[in-house]
């Protein structure tokens, strides 16, 4: 997912792997964590989200990571993450099912058995047809759902979303939830637990406009929901799960200004930002308050930021030797002392540490070393564009970047554009070919736990379209697309492993890219907040742990 | 008297027009698809084809101008038509960032920006009156010398920054004030910690303060010349041949006078200071116009920037009419022709 | 007894080029139902002795010495509070731009009763009925119409009456006029000096008439004070400035009035020069700078007393009155070219 905070999904996933079969542990091992020795439960939480609101508080509209933080204490999807930090939040187990799903047909249909006496908050059961619900609701076109790419695979989806009713693929009897995709997509899993599917009342309103209040399946459910105001969110009296719920009431204030909300939250008045604080008070509050002790914490999120370079067309084109250049030129840790304190850390390689089959190897080096890459030019020098968005700290790295590869005779012509444009302009086929831009300021976070996420999206080839590409170094070599391929079809450490060396291999052999950092999440609660626990797919704190000391 | 208002409304229909016709044309003259942002990250062609045709973007600019007014009369042909009645609610569209009527939005923001900007009127007209017409009585003394710096302050700090000094000490540091946030005075939405009347206004004390002090300053010393100089007319010195004490000569001849141009340029201060409430609202989360409309722009929300910019036009448009009725009211030299 | 006895009035205003002596000693009294005209050119001192008078020059860097007692009180010595009470109530002060001088926000009628209610204590219809009957008493047409009007609909002549039906709505008993007529055109000044000259009588107060025209208080004056550069030059009865005018000044300003007995293509004459500065004032007699007919004993200034033998006639001029009878013809009959 870019690092702008906009999901997206690998949607032509390739290859029949399991993934439940795969990384997933154990139910005891992964399912939600106890709650806290000695957390005191009751309270209200009050959360600010700086300089936005959330697109929709709808699950079947809801595109955005914040509102996502929030859906995931209100939904009880089949599969879902559990309320744990670190690697171990980040895999799979059964929620509203009672175990994870029965795989047959080669993989194209998925058989879940439900749990028995779930309920909605308003103490209505919970069954096999509210699942069914969620994925027609998201089909009927008069909701103008974005979740096509993600269900677009289960048989009679598309049709239903062309003209509405029922789609034929997904088949409720008695506690049983049948799926069938039209192709063995094994990332599917995954997508479940996506908040698309989260189980709603069959009779909830399906308006384009979305509803701002609903039941809830989780251990909370949303109350109300003023737009650009305030959402409100209660504890789910009748939520018999294993999640836990510390707090009563968590009341959400939208469109915060972010040097408020920072005095907000030293006070106490405020538990925490979802938009974030300042990227300047870092190092202060970091001084203040120590790293991951009471109130401030870092934790790694699953992303990888570097500069693409294009390999269509431009200086970068067939010369492996100018990338290797860039590698040796760039100074990764003077970039990321533009970034703030507790930015992150360096990195030469796509996949980041925090995720599952990450490999380390010393690629190129953390330092510039000028003499190396002035060598591999041969003494000649490069005009290149880079295409860099509008924020104050990504312009902070473009000129660094610029000064660094100044030295080693690459001239470097910085276009400043909005991110937004940026994105697209990077992702337009045409404007590569064209060699409109050399280097690209990008960056990526992780969907779901997989390197497919990461490598296949970013490095195939295949996926090359005309416009709204990710593969932004316009990669595309058929050796390499085959080796994806393979390890896709793999399961297990394998897996995994497979991956991790084609991570090294590319990353120093084609050298498509140059991968700099791993953005730290850098959070801030108040001092009345306790219970701390950073869940790393929604890259927030876990807000049914948290609790008011 | 008839004559010069429908002149002015066909006046005002006509500049209505130009805005919003610029307001479409500066919009998609714009390198942005609003349609990529329903479509998230992946966008594949599916997603885009059935967002611009849900967006109504799959229609030429003037199409999609033309439903822009129809929605906005308040008549219903459609209607007519059907054999309903032909009245219906005037309608600003609908957001494409997230879909609710942008009525409603404009509806729940509108109260927010007027409460700053005309309580901040009020609180510049209460800070600058006294003090200007104290400085022009005493020219050059300790109290004039003050009041010019003071100008000189106000005029040269932004208010944001006046803003975020006010935080900090009286909100922050020392605990007087509220750090930021807007009070309903009817209505509050749920999940807010404060409603009502005395929070409204208490929560509203900094910013009208921080809103005010640049116009303040402007006015003190508008006030000080116009009373200055009014203080020189011969009319004055007649008041005091006729016998009239000081007070009354002040009351009844110079600052009937001398307020005279303070109610024009109160009507053109209030439709800028429209503008810049953005600032004040930013700094300290105020839920108004300049908000919504800075997110519009971010989100390539063109219908809600579109009904900003129609509710600014119309307040504007209304404001300045009705200080130039009040004008002609209160200065008989002045004839509606 | 005089109803106001103006006695060495000296009014200097600092400035920052210096210390500006626009009233340098200057004495006059009149009686009640008498019309004093004050005539001088700008400069003179004419206006700010009467504004000294009433009080009303700027406090601030304002040195006034001297007394003016009006019915034996000292009005430069007085209260602000007793001095309010005497201003626009026992005398009366109209000015020389009827337009700028009156409050355009206000309807005249307003006005009218305003001066009215601060001195007298009646009711606002009675105070009205008072401003009609002074509308009407200066020769407004159709007064109950247009005593709710503002004085931008009045013409000018209009409004100087409006002026003068303001000064004399409480009867007072002195009226001063300063330029009453000057920026108004010919014909309409000549009917506000009548009228004014009449309501003189009719109110019996006295009136001075402050001018820089001889022309205008020809008719109405009964004594005429002549100043220049702050200071009295010549005083006396109207017919005797007119005819036996003993200062060469004088002398200077009827050769300038056009008259029927002038010959025909002869030059009005001129005073040659510019008025002194009144911070650097020449040594000796003012005028001698611009005066044809200054010799040696002008450098030691001459004292104002009667030379002649009408004992109410004051002049302040070295020569000798058979001296000044013959250079006085060739100057106003202006056949002698002024050096």
């Amino acid at each position: 997912m870019r690092r702008r905070l906009w999901l997206s999904i690998a949607a032509c996933a390739f290859g029949a792997s399991l993934l439940a079969a795969a990384g997933f542990a154990s139910p005891t091992q992964s399912g939600p964590q106890s709650t806290f020795v000695g957390a005191k439960t009751g309270g209200t939480l009050h959360i600010n989200i700086s300089a936005s609101d959330v697109d929709y508080i709808d699950p079947q509209l809801s595109y955005y990571v914040p509102g996502w933080a929030l859906l995931y204490t209100t939904c009880r999807q089949l599969l879902n993450y559990p309320d744990r930090s670190g690697k171990a939040g980040t895999r799979l187990y059964a929620d509203g099912a009672t175990s994870l799903p029965k795989v047959s047909r080669g993989g194209r249909v998925y058989t879940f058995t439900l749990r028995g006496g779930m309920k909605f908050s308003n103490g209505k059961p919970i069954t096999a047809r509210n699942y069914k619900f969620s994925i027609e609701r998201a089909a009927n076109p008069k909701m103008a759902s974005p979740a096509g790419p993600f269900m677009g695979d289960i048989v009679g989806w598309n049709k239903a979303n062309k003209s509405g009713g029922h789609v034929s693929g997904v088949i409720a009897s008695g506690r049983k939830l049948i799926i069938k995709l039209t192709a063995p997509h094994a990332d599917f899993l995954s997508r479940a637990a996506m908040m698309f599917f989260c189980p709603m009342p069959t009779n909830t309103p399906i308006v384009a406009a979305g509803v701002n209040s609903f039941p809830g399946s989780g251990p909370y459910y949303v109350s109300s929901r003023t737009p650009g105001r305030t959402i409100v969110l209660k504890k789910n009296r009748f939520y018999n799960g294993r999640r836990p719920h510390n707090v009563n009431e968590i009341d959400v204030n939208v469109l915060t200004n972010q040097d408020t909300s920072l005095l907000q939250t030293e006070r106490g008045s405020v538990d925490y930002d979802l938009g974030g604080h300042p990227g300047s008070q870092d190092a202060a509050l970091g001084r203040k308050y120590g790293l991951n002790k009471k109130q401030y914490f870092v934790n790694p999120d699953i992303s990888t930021n570097y500069f693409a370079l294009n390999n269509l067309a431009g200086a970068f084109k067939g010369n492996l030797k100018a990338r290797q250049a860039v590698n040796y030129a760039m100074d990764r840790k003077s970039l990321i002392a533009t970034q703030g304190a507790y930015a992150g850390h360096a990195t030469d390689q796509l996949l980041p540490p925090s995720l599952v089959g990450y490999k380390n190897a010393n690629i190129f080096p953390f330092r510039s070393n000028i003499t190396k890459a002035k060598s591999l030019l041969g003494g000649k020098s490069l005009n290149v564009n880079l295409f860099e968005g509008g924020s104050d700290i990504r312009k902070a790295r473009a000129a660094a970047l610029q000064g660094q590869l100044g030295r080693a005779g690459i001239k470097v012509n910085v276009t400043p554009l909005s991110t937004g444009v940026m994105y697209r302009r990077c992702g337009t086929k045409a404007e590569a070919a064209a060699s409109h831009f050399e280097i690209c300021d990008v960056g990526w976070v992780a969907d779901y736990p997989d390197p497919f996420d990461f490598v296949d999206v970013l490095l195939n080839g295949n996926n090359i379209q005309d416009s709204g590409n990710n593969n932004y170094a316009y990669f595309n070599s058929a050796k390499y697309n085959r080796q994806m391929e393979a390890a896709n079809k793999l399961f297990g450490n394998k897996r995994y492993t497979r991956y991790g060396n084609l991570d090294i291999t590319i990353a120093k052999n084609a050298v498509p890219n140059a991968f700099w950092i791993n953005f730290n999440n850098r959070d801030f609660i108040g001092p009345k907040t306790g219970c701390w626990t950073f869940q790393p797919i929604y890259a927030s704190p876990d807000f049914t742990l948290l609790c008011k000391k | 008297m008839i004559r010069y208002l429908i002149r002015r409304l066909l006046w005002a229909l006509v500049l209505f027009f130009a805005v919003t016709v610029v307001t479409y044309v500066i919009f998609f003259l714009i390198p942005a698809d609003p349609a990529q942002r329903a479509c998230g990250q992946l966008q594949t062609q599916q997603c885009l084809e059935q967002a611009h045709h849900f967006l109504g973007l799959d229609r030429p600019v003037y199409v999609q101008y033309g439903k822009f007014f129809g929605r906005l009369l308040p008549f219903d042909f459609n209607g007519l038509a059907h054999g309903h009645s032909p009245i219906k609610m005037p309608s600003l569209g609908i957001s494409f960032a997230n879909r609710q009527q942008v009525n409603s939005i404009v509806g729940g923001a509108a109260p927010v920006t007027a409460s700053l900007v005309f309580g901040g009127a009020v609180t510049w007209l209460l800070i600058s009156i006294p003090i200007g017409i104290l400085s022009a009585l005493r020219p050059r003394s300790l109290l004039d010398r003050g009041a010019m710096m003071f100008v000189l302050i106000g005029i040269s700090a932004h208010p944001v920054w006046i803003g975020l000094i006010f935080l900090y000490l009286f909100a922050f540091k020392v605990h007087i004030f509220p750090l930021g946030e807007y009070c309903n005075m009817i209505n509050p939405p749920v999940g807010t910690s404060c409603g009502g009347p005395v929070q409204w206004f208490y929560h509203l004390i900094l910013p009208w303060i921080t809103f005010a002090i640049l116009f303040a300053a402007l006015y003190v010393r508008m006030i000080r010349a116009n009373v200055i100089e009014t203080l020189n007319e011969d009319y004055v010195r007649t008041a005091r041949a006729k016998g009239a004490p000081e007070s009354k000569v002040m009351r009844s001849h110079v600052l009937r006078n001398a307020m005279l141009p303070v109610v024009t340029m109160l009507g053109m201060d209030i439709a800028l200071g429209l503008g810049g409430a953005i600032f004040t609202e930013n700094v300290y989360d105020l839920p108004g116009l300049g908000r919504v409309l800075r997110l519009s722009l971010d989100n390539f929300d063109l219908p809600t920037t579109q009904g900003i910019v129609v509710f600014g036009t119309v307040a504007i448009i209304a404001f300045n009419l009705i200080v130039d009725l009040l004008y002609a009211a209160i200065d008989p030299r002045i004839r509606l022709s | 007894m005089a109803l106001l006895d103006v006695r060495d009035l000296k009014t200097y205003f600092k400035t920052d080029d210096g210390i500006v002596k626009a009233v340098d000693g200057v004495t006059f009294s009149i009686e009640k139902g008498r019309t004093l005209g004050i005539v001088g050119e700008s400069g003179s001192g004419k206006s700010v002795t009467c504004l000294t008078i009433m009080g009303l020059n700027a406090k601030r860097n304002t040195i006034t010495t001297g007394e003016a007692l009006f019915k034996e009180q000292d009005l430069l010595g007085m209260g602000m509070r007793r001095l309010r009470q005497i201003r626009g109530n026992d005398i009366a002060m109209i000015f020389q731009d009827p337009m700028t001088s009156l409050n355009p926000v206000h309807k005249i009628g307003n006005q009218l009763t305003e001066a009215v209610l601060l001195h007298q204590d009646v009711t606002k219809k009675q105070a009205r009925a008072r401003a009609l009957e002074l509308l009407k008493a200066v020769g407004i047409p159709r007064a109950e119409r247009r005593v709710d009007d503002y004085p931008h609909q009045f013409s000018g002549g209009m409004r100087q009456r409006v002026m003068i039906a303001m000064a004399l709505i409480n009867d007072p008993d002195l009226l001063i006029a300063d330029e009453p007529t000057t920026a108004l055109d010919v014909t309409i000044q000549a009917q506000i000096i009548e009228l004014i000259d009449q309501l003189k009588d009719d109110f019996n107060s006295a009136v001075i008439l402050i001018t820089h025209d001889l022309g205008v208080v020809a008719d109405v004056a009964n004594e005429i004070l002549v100043m220049y550069a702050g200071r009295v030059v010549e005083r006396g009865p109207k017919r005797s400035i007119f005819y036996d005018p003993q200062h060469p000044y004088t002398w200077g300003l009827l050769g300038s009035i056009p008259r029927l007995d002038r010959p025909k293509g002869g030059r009005l004459a001129s005073i040659k020069g510019m008025p002194p500065s009144l911070i650097n004032l020449p040594k000796g007699c003012k005028f001698r700078p611009r005066c044809p007919h200054a010799f040696d004993r002008c450098v030691e200034e001459p004292d104002l007393r009667n030379r002649v033998e009408e004992r109410r006639q004051l002049d302040r001029c070295w020569l000798s009155i058979d001296e000044k009878r013959d250079l006085r013809k060739a100057t106003i009959k202006g056949q002698e070219a002024v050096a």
